[in-house]
C-alpha cells in the first residue's frame, strides 16, 4: 500500500502521532458542536456554525500542518505565509458553511450538500497548503491519488454528516462516536492519500533535509494554538450545555412545584404516585388532606392572607409527616402525601397528630385564623392498585371524615364506597325529580285540642323514586340542601301546598316546613309572595315551620326574613322544640306564633315523669308568652288527653291521622263537615 | 423646638394554654419541660421576645410578647411542636408596654415542695381564672415574679 508506506517511511512518527491526536480531539469537539448547531435554529444556528467552523477548521488545518512538518522531505523546505493563511481561512469558512448546509430542514440532500462542502474544503485546504509548501526539488504529482484523496474526503465527510444527523434522534445517540471516527478518517485519509500523490526528488547540488528541530518547535506551537482554539470551542459548548441544563432544571422545577408552598404540584404528585404503583413496588399509604373552614378565610380576609395561611398549613404538614414522605399541594386547600414503610397504626397516629396540629390557630398579620383539617387515608395495595383507584378511594375516605363532622381522619372502607355510590345515584335522580313530577305533597291533619275539629294540616314532601319507592325527606332533604336544590324543591312544595289548601274550608291553615338554607336565601320572601299571588291563597292561612338551627347561624339575617314574613300576615312556628338548644331567648327575640313540642317527649308521656314535666313546662311557657303550643306525635288516647289537659292548643299525630295524599285529606275534611252538620 | 412624637412601638401579646403531654402520648418528664424552657429562652432572646411559662400540674400557660412578626413566627413554632397538646389560644392583644420586659422566658412550675405552698396556690388560681379573666390572671402572673 503506497499510502501506508508514505505514512511510515516518509514521516516522522512522533509528528504523525501528534497530528493524529490533534485530529481525534478536534473531530470529537467538532461533532459535539455540530450536533449543537443542528439543534439550534435561526440566527443561533449561524453562530453555532461559525463556532463549529472555527474549531473544525483549526483542528483540520493543525492536523495537516503538523503532519506536513513531520514529512521527511529529502530537500530543504519553506512555507509561503500568505498561502498558509489562505488555507486556514478555507478550512474554517468551508467547514462552517458545510455544517450550516447540513441543517435538517434541507431534507434528504442536506447531508450530501453539507458533507460534500466539508470534504471539498478539507481537500482545498490541503492542496492550497501544499502550494504554500515550498521545496527546493523536483515535484511530481499522481493524478490518481489526487482524485482518490478528494473522493475519500468527500465520501467520509458525507458519511460523517449523515451520522451526526442520525445521532440527534433519541435512538441514534450512539452514532455520534461513529461520526467522530468517520470525520477523523476523512481528514487523515485525505492527508496521507494526498501526500502519496506528492513526491519530491532532490536537485543535485542542493541537499540537506528539513530543519527538524525548528519544525518540531513550530509543530508544538501550532498544536498548542490549535488546541487552544479547539478547547475554546469545547468549553463554549460545555458552558452552553450547563446553562441549558440549568434552565431545563429550573423549568422542570417550575413545572413540577407549587409556587406558593414550594411543595410538589398535582402533576408531579401524579408522576410520583405512578412511580409508587409500578409492579414490584413496596406498599405505602396515600393520605389526602383537606383544610376545613379555609374558604371563608379567603373570602373575608382576602387572597393574600389566604395564601399566607396555606403556606403556614403546608409548613405544619411538612413538619409533622416523616422526612421521606412525598407531600404535594393538589390545588386550593387540598394536600396529599405518600408515605412508605409505615404500619396502619403509625399512619393512624400520624393523621391524629396532623389533625391536632392543623387545628391550632394560625396567627398571621395580626389575625387569628381557626382552621381544621379532614383526612382520608388508603393503603396501597389493599385499597386499590392503580393511582386512579387509590386517589378515588382516598377521596371517599376524606369525604367520610368530613361527613363525620370534620377535623378527623378516616381510613378507606369498602362500605364507604357503597354509601357514596348510593348518594351519587340519588344526586342525579334528585336533580330530575321535580321535572319528572316525582315529588308529592302529603298532609297530616291537625285538630283543635278541645273540640277535636280539624284546624288544618302540615304539608310533608315525599319523593316517589321510580326504583327505590317512596323516600322520606330525612333521606333527601339534607342531600338537596347540599346540592343547592332545596330552594327549588321548597318553592315547589310551597306552591303545591298553597294550591291544595286553597280548596280547604276557609278557617283551615296549611303548615309548610322551611329549611335553614331557605331562610338564609334572600330571595325567599319574594318567592313566597309570588306563590301567594299565583295561587290566590291568603297569607294569613299559611304557617311556616322553622327549626332552631335556622336561627343559630346568621341570626340577624334570619330575624330580618322572619319579620318580613310576619309582616305579610303569615305565622311562624318553631318545630322540634325541646331537643336542641331550646334557647328561651329565641322565643323572645324572634316573632314566633307557635311552638311544636318535639315528638320524643310526647311519645314518652304521660308515664315518663321527666317528659311529662317538660310538656307541662313548655305548655305553661307558651301560655305566659302568648304563644300557642302544638303537641306532635300523638299516638295514644292517654297522650291526647294528657297534652290537651296540660294546655296544648293543637294536636297532631297518628292517633288523629297519618300523613295522607291530598285527595284522601279532602275526603277527611268533607266527612268531618258532614258529621258536624 | 418642635419634635414629632414617635408612636410608641406596639407590643403584641399572645396568651395560650396547653396540656403538657405529647399529642396522643405520655405526659412530659421534668427534663422535657426544662428543655422546652431552655430553647424558648434562647429563641426569645435572639428575637427580642419576653414572657412567662407556667406549668400548673399538667397544664402549660404561656404568655409571649414582642414585635408582631417575631410573635407570629414564635407562635407558629409553638404550634408545630408536638410536645404539648390541646392548645387553646386564650387571648391575643396589642399593648403599648411589655408585662415581662426583663424576662426572656420566666418559668414558674408547681411542685410538691411545702415551702412553695403559696406559689402553688397562686398557680392554681391563675389556671382557673386565665380563660375567663385573662387580665387579672396576667397581673397575678406578674406578681409571682416579685
Amino acid at each position: 500500500m503506497p499510502v501506508l508506506s508514505c505514512i511510515f517511511a516518509e514521516h516522522d512518527l512522533g509528528m504523525v502521532l501528534l497530528a493524529a491526536l490533534m485530529c481525534v480531539a478536534g473531530s470529537f469537539v467538532t461533532v459535539r458542536l455540530w450536533r449543537r448547531t443542528l439543534q439550534a435554529s435561526g440566527r443561533m444556528r449561524l453562530e453555532w456554525s461559525f463556532l463549529t467552523g472555527v474549531t473544525a477548521g483549526a483542528a483540520i488545518w493543525a492536523t495537516h500542518f503538523i503532519a506536513m512538518l513531520g514529512y521527511l522531505a529529502p530537500v530543504p523546505v519553506s512555507f509561503d505565509a500568505q498561502l498558509t493563511i489562505v488555507s486556514i481561512v478555507i478550512a474554517i469558512a468551508g467547514t462552517g458553511l458545510g455544517v450550516y448546509l447540513s441543517a435538517p430542514e434541507r431534507g434528504r440532500i442536506a447531508p450530501l450538500v453539507g458533507g460534500a462542502t466539508i470534504g471539498l474544503s478539507i481537500a482545498a485546504m490541503h492542496y492550497v497548503g501544499m502550494f504554500a509548501y515550498r521545496v527546493d526539488g523536483v515535484v511530481s504529482w499522481s493524478d490518481f491519488y489526487i482524485a482518490l484523496s478528494i473522493a475519500s474526503a468527500i465520501g467520509f465527510s458525507v458519511v460523517s454528516t449523515a451520522l451526526v444527523r442520525a445521532s440527534l434522534t433519541e435512538k441514534g445517540r450512539r452514532y455520534r462516536h461513529l461520526a467522530v471516527a468517520s470525520l477523523v478518517v476523512a481528514i487523515v485519509a485525505l492527508h496521507f492519500t494526498a501526500m502519496t500523490a506528492f513526491s519530491v526528488s532532490p536537485v543535485a547540488g542542493l541537499s540537506s533535509g528539513a530543519d527538524s528541530a525548528a519544525f518540531q518547535a513550530m509543530a508544538m506551537a501550532v498544536a498548542i494554538a490549535a488546541t487552544i482554539i479547539v478547547f475554546t470551542g469545547l468549553s463554549s459548548h460545555v458552558i452552553d450545555d450547563d446553562t441549558r441544563a440549568a434552565s431545563r432544571r429550573e423549568l422542570e422545577y417550575i413545572a413540577s412545584h407549587d409556587e406558593l408552598t414550594g411543595l410538589s404540584n398535582r402533576r408531579k404528585f401524579a408522576a410520583d404516585l405512578e412511580e409508587h404503583c409500578r409492579p414490584g413496588a413496596g406498599p405505602f399509604h396515600l393520605v389526602m388532606v383537606d383544610l376545613d373552614r379555609f374558604k371563608p378565610v379567603n373570602d373575608t380576609l382576602g387572597h393574600a392572607l389566604g395564601d399566607r395561611v396555606l403556606s403556614v398549613a403546608a409548613g405544619r404538614i411538612r413538619h409533622v409527616i416523616p422526612a421521606g414522605a412525598q407531600l404535594a399541594r393538589l390545588g386550593g386547600d387540598e394536600f396529599a402525601f405518600i408515605a412508605g414503610g409505615m404500619s396502619d397504626d403509625q399512619v393512624d397516629d400520624l393523621c391524629r397528630r396532623l389533625v391536632e396540629v392543623l387545628s391550632r390557630p394560625v396567627i398571621t398579620q395580626g389575625h387569628v385564623i381557626e382552621l381544621g383539617a379532614s383526612m382520608g387515608a388508603v393503603r396501597a395495595f389493599a385499597d386499590g392498585t392503580t393511582p386512579d383507584e387509590l386517589i378515588q378511594n382516598a377521596d371517599i375516605a376524606l369525604y367520610a371524615a368530613k361527613d363525620a363532622g370534620r377535623s378527623c381522619h378516616r381510613f378507606f372502607e369498602a362500605r364507604m364506597a357503597e354509601k357514596i355510590q348510593l348518594r351519587r345515584a340519588l344526586e342525579q335522580d334528585l336533580r330530575r325529580a321535580i321535572s319528572r313530577d316525582e315529588l308529592e305533597v302529603h298532609y297530616q291533619p291537625k285538630v283543635d285540642a278541645r273540640s277535636g275539629a280539624f284546624t288544618g294540616a302540615e304539608a310533608l314532601v315525599r319523593w316517589n323514586h321510580p326504583e327505590r319507592g317512596q323516600l322520606s325527606p330525612a333521606v333527601f332533604v339534607p342531600l338537596a340542601e347540599e346540592l343547592g336544590l332545596i330552594n327549588a324543591i321548597g318553592a315547589w312544595v310551597l306552591a303545591r301546598a298553597c294550591a291544595d289548601a286553597a280548596t280547604w274550608p276557609p278557617h283551615m291553615c296549611v303548615a309548610v316546613n322551611l329549611s335553614p338554607v331557605q331562610i338564609m336565601d334572600r330571595r325567599l320572601v319574594r318567592s313566597i309572595r309570588k306563590i301567594l299571588k299565583e295561587t290566590g291563597y291568603p297569607a294569613e292561612r299559611l304557617e311556616l315551620e322553622i327549626t332552631e338551627t335556622a336561627l343559630l347561624g346568621n341570626d340577624v339575617q334570619a330575624l330580618a326574613t322572619l319579620k318580613e314574613i310576619r309582616a305579610l300576615g303569615m305565622k311562624i312556628s318553631l318545630d322540634d322544640f325541646g331537643t336542641g338548644y331550646s334557647s328561651l331567648s329565641y322565643l323572645h327575640r324572634f316573632p314566633i306564633d307557635r311552638i311544636k313540642i318535639d315528638r320524643s317527649f310526647v311519645a314518652r308521656s304521660p308515664n315518663d315523669a321527666g317528659s311529662a314535666s317538660i310538656i307541662q313546662a313548655i305548655a305553661r311557657l307558651g301560655a305566659s308568652l302568648g304563644i300557642k303550643v302544638t303537641a306532635e306525635g300523638i299516638e295514644t288516647e292517654s297522650q291526647r288527653r294528657f297534652s290537651s289537659d296540660e294546655g296544648c292548643s293543637e294536636l297532631q299525630g297518628y292517633l288523629i291521622s297519618r300523613p295522607v295524599p291530598h285527595a284522601q285529606l279532602a275526603a277527611l275534611f268533607a266527612k268531618a263537615r258532614t258529621e258536624v252538620a | 423646638m418642635t419634635s414629632t412624637p414617635t408612636p410608641a412601638p406596639s407590643v403584641q401579646r399572645v396568651l395560650y394554654r396547653s396540656k403538657a403531654k405529647r399529642i396522643g402520648g405520655a405526659p412530659l418528664a421534668p427534663r422535657d419541660v426544662a428543655a422546652i424552657v431552655d430553647t424558648s429562652v434562647r429563641n426569645n432572646r435572639s428575637c427580642g421576645l419576653s414572657g412567662i411559662l407556667l406549668k400548673v400540674d399538667d397544664t402549660f400557660i404561656q404568655l409571649v410578647e414582642g414585635e408582631q412578626r417575631a410573635i407570629e413566627a414564635t407562635f407558629e413554632r409553638i404550634c408545630v411542636d408536638e410536645r404539648h397538646s390541646d392548645l387553646v389560644l386564650i387571648d391575643m392583644i396589642t399593648a403599648e408596654t411589655r408585662l415581662f420586659p426583663e424576662w426572656s422566658m420566666a418559668h414558674v412550675g408547681s411542685d410538691a415542695d411545702p415551702m412553695r405552698l403559696q406559689v402553688n396556690r397562686d398557680l392554681k388560681e391563675i389556671s382557673f381564672t386565665v380563660e375567663t379573666h385573662p387580665e387579672a390572671a396576667l397581673k397575678q402572673m406578674r406578681a409571682l415574679l416579685r
